[in-house]
């Protein structure tokens, strides 16, 4: 592939030197219009299903060009390959395309220098190393989140990408949602009052499990799977045989891999707790784990905010219910804001909600409500299933700001800092967990006060010759 | 543009982990043990799991955290499954003193419990568990050695300069994780080495000498050795570097310039 060139000096060079020298000259091209020479290089690290979502997500876009793809599985190496050449074949005048890198093995891929940057969607126990790895060779980063395992490869990332001025984006797409971002505004200005509670979704954390060996399947290579984490035999509830599985990470069960889904699905709410906040560079100060008679988990922050982690409904003996709030609410992908002149509900699954709806007044509702037809355009029957088109539509808009931050060399709305903070938030969950009891942290330190055990949680010793 | 394949419907979300109590009774904490004693692959680990809340229990309380560790270490004999001994690890990782270090030393050696062995010791405080590690260092081969190099780097034992510098020369991935190791150490004896090791070996060490050198120019800094600092960073800035390091050594050149 060519490189563009811009007042003398290369596209590449420019996303290598970082942000400064960009002021002056460049001109971030719209959506559709970019010329082939000024793609963006990419390559897919890790085809599950998170994985192989972000992979459309990019072939559709016109600003990448992925180039490579990588899985420790031939089964779905072969089948994302085949993905990006259908892809990218439909889109030539011959039908025929043969440009895809595939390869088990990711430090291939860091070790070209055409490739600008990499979007990792492995399991958790790799996400630390390879965007370490990443950045060092001068890559920029998208990583699914959790972005890390530990506590201490969240600081390690930060570190990195400082030291390289890397971008990384975290896979927080809630924040590039309408709906969580106007409510944050409506939070920020006050419409509710005094942020009290903040309910988020999901509970449930990983064991330490001895599941039995199984035979890894053909073209498996089970050694790269594991990476840093300590030896497990293979065993198919950890990783599918020949095809993506039907659970996303099914492998979240095994704290060696992962954190359970306290990390896979609750620091999705969590992190938009702490970005409603302003807590992007900080955390909780006491978490309080919780007990098989009262699972929530509570997280106090220093200005006065309580954080709530649970299951399905609110429990009225342990939590408050806000006045006009239907106790039977069953929350998934749903988090209830409450203040002290009023409540908002924003979700993936429907439309802004409010104790009143002057509280919304200013904001343009997606979907309308109510749906009283099937949508014209995307042939939505309910408001709900049209909530979750546009919410996964809203994936894309999370890419472009990825994009966006690389040629511009900004910030991204999930940076290195936010999306290592709000994961952290989910291994302080687990930590309480595991540890059974209540737990004092600085957010500054970054050091439990007072618990031995629980600062040795922070960090764990990786498989050879694995490292962050 | 390429039009992309129909995105595949969103995937069956997690339910939630498992449940923190088990519906069957768990066992005592003296049955545990000797279930610990026959621990192997594909057994249930819910059987030990009064062991591991006995660890978390004795927070707090010395004279419980010493009986346990000393109960626990018993079982990291031989005689016992790899399995048996990596769970003592992992709970040593969490209340193991110096007490520990005699047995759980050894393991460092073995390649399918190293990494728990080194776990271990990486989390036990004092000049004994860094000796065991640093006395590793000379013994183990191959991967094995590689991943106590990391645990070296992980503690910053200035002590294994000598022996880190001497891995420099030898295998590429030994010499990269060598590399990175005297980069955390972050000592002047460890700079001088990193800039003796600057342009030689193939591509991955080069990367890893520049990681290291860039890691060891911010710990002098914070070391208030700043001169240091310049020096070795100022040896990134020429045009035989890959564009994005010059551009990395440039940017801290400015920052540590601006602080002195």
């Amino acid at each position: 592939m060519g490189i563009g060139r811009k007042n003398g000096m290369d596209r590449r060079t420019l996303l290598k030197r970082g942000a400064g020298l960009l002021a002056a000259s460049w001109v971030l091209p719209r959506i559709g219009l970019t010329a082939a020479s000024d793609r963006i290089n990419v390559a897919s690290i890790g085809i599950g299903i998170m994985g192989n979502g972000n992979l459309r997500r990019m072939l559709s876009n016109p600003d990448l060009q992925v180039v490579a793809v990588c899985d420790v599985d031939e089964w779905r190496l072969n089948d994302a390959r085949d993905t990006v050449e259908t892809a990218y074949a439909a889109a030539t005048k011959h039908g025929n395309y043969k440009g895809c890198m595939a390869t088990k093995d990711f430090r291939e891929i860091l070790a070209r220098p055409d490739i600008d940057a990499v979007l990792i969607a492995t399991g958790d126990r790799w996400h630390a190393v390879i965007s370490t790895m990443a950045a060092k060779a001068g890559k920029d980063v998208y990583c699914e989140k959790p972005v890390s395992l530990t506590i201490h490869e969240s600081r390690v990332m930060v570190d990195t990408f400082r030291r390289h001025n890397r971008i990384l984006q975290g896979g927080f797409q809630q924040r590039s949602v309408d709906d969580f971002a106007a409510a944050r505004r409506l939070i920020q200005n006050g419409k509710i009052g005094k942020l009290k509670i903040i309910y988020c979704n999901w509970y449930g954390t990983s064991q330490v499990l001895n599941l039995p060996p199984e035979t890894p399947p053909p073209g498996l290579d089970w050694d790269m799977w594991l990476g840093p984490s300590p030896y497990h035999p293979f065993n198919s509830r950890y990783h599918p045989v020949g095809q993506r599985g039907s659970r996303t990470v099914p492998w979240d069960i095994q704290r060696d891999f992962a954190g359970g889904s306290i990390t896979s699905n609750g620091v999705h709410h969590l992190d938009i707790a702490q970005w409603v906040m302003g807590m992007d560079d900080s955390g909780p100060i006491e978490i309080v784990p919780g007990t098989p008679e009262r699972r929530i988990i509570d997280y106090k922050y220093a200005n006065g905010v309580l954080v709530q982690s649970f299951q399905g409904r609110l429990d009225p003996k342990f939590q408050e219910i806000p006045e006009g709030f239907d106790p039977a609410t069953r929350f998934q992908w749903q988090i209830l804001f409450v203040g002290d002149r009023g409540w908002i509900v924003a979700g993936r699954e429907g439309p802004l909600q409010a104790s009143n709806p002057a509280i919304l007044a200013d904001v343009k509702l997606t979907p309308p409500e109510p749906l009283k037809a099937p949508d014209a355009k995307t042939g939505a029957t309910s408001p709900q299933q049209l909530a979750e088109m546009i919410y996964r539509a809203r994936g894309y808009a999370h890419h472009d700001n990825w994009i966006q931050s690389i040629r511009l060399r900004s910030q991204p709305v999930s940076n290195v800092e936010a999306a290592t903070r709000s994961t952290n938030v989910g291994h302080l969950a687990n930590i309480a967990t595991w540890t059974g009891r209540t737990q004092k942290w600085d957010p500054i330190k970054e050091e439990f006060i007072g618990d031995d055990e629980a600062n040795r949680m922070r960090q764990r010793a990786m498989r050879a010759p694995w490292t962050v | 543009m390429a039009q992309a394949p129909q995105t595949p419907a969103p995937a069956q979300q997690t339910p939630p982990g498992p449940p923190q109590t088990p519906a069957a009774p768990l066992p005592t904490l003296e049955e545990s043990f000797e279930l610990l004693k026959e621990f192997k692959l594909g057994t249930d680990s819910t059987g030990l799991i009064p062991i591991e809340r006995a660890v978390m229990e004795v927070h707090g309380n010395e004279t419980a955290r010493a009986a346990l560790e000393k109960r626990l270490v018993a079982y990291l004999g031989s005689s016992y499954s790899s399995l048996t001994r990596s769970f003592v690890c992992r709970q040593l990782v969490l209340i193991g003193s110096v007490a520990s270090v005699p047995a759980v030393s050894p393991l460092v050696l073995d390649e399918e419990l190293s990494v728990h062995a080194r776990n271990a010791l990486e989390r036990i405080p004092g000049p004994e568990s860094e000796k065991a590690l640093r006395d590793a260092l000379g013994q183990a081969k191959g991967r094995t050695r590689i991943g106590v190099i990391n645990s070296v780097a992980a503690r910053r034992d200035a002590a294994s300069t000598p022996v880190l510098i001497k891995i420099l020369g030898e295998d590429p991935e030994s010499a990269a994780a060598a590399a990175k190791a005297l980069g955390e150490i972050g000592t002047p004896d460890a700079a001088k080495a990193l800039t003796a090791a600057r342009g030689k070996g193939p591509a991955p060490v080069q990367q890893a000498v520049v990681d290291g050198t860039l890691i060891c120019a911010e710990r002098l800094v914070a070391a208030g050795q700043r001169s240091q600092a310049i020096t070795l960073i100022e040896g990134l800035t020429d045009a035989s570097q890959l564009e994005h390091v010059r551009a990395a050594a440039k940017r801290m050149l400015s920052a540590v310039t601006r602080k002195s």
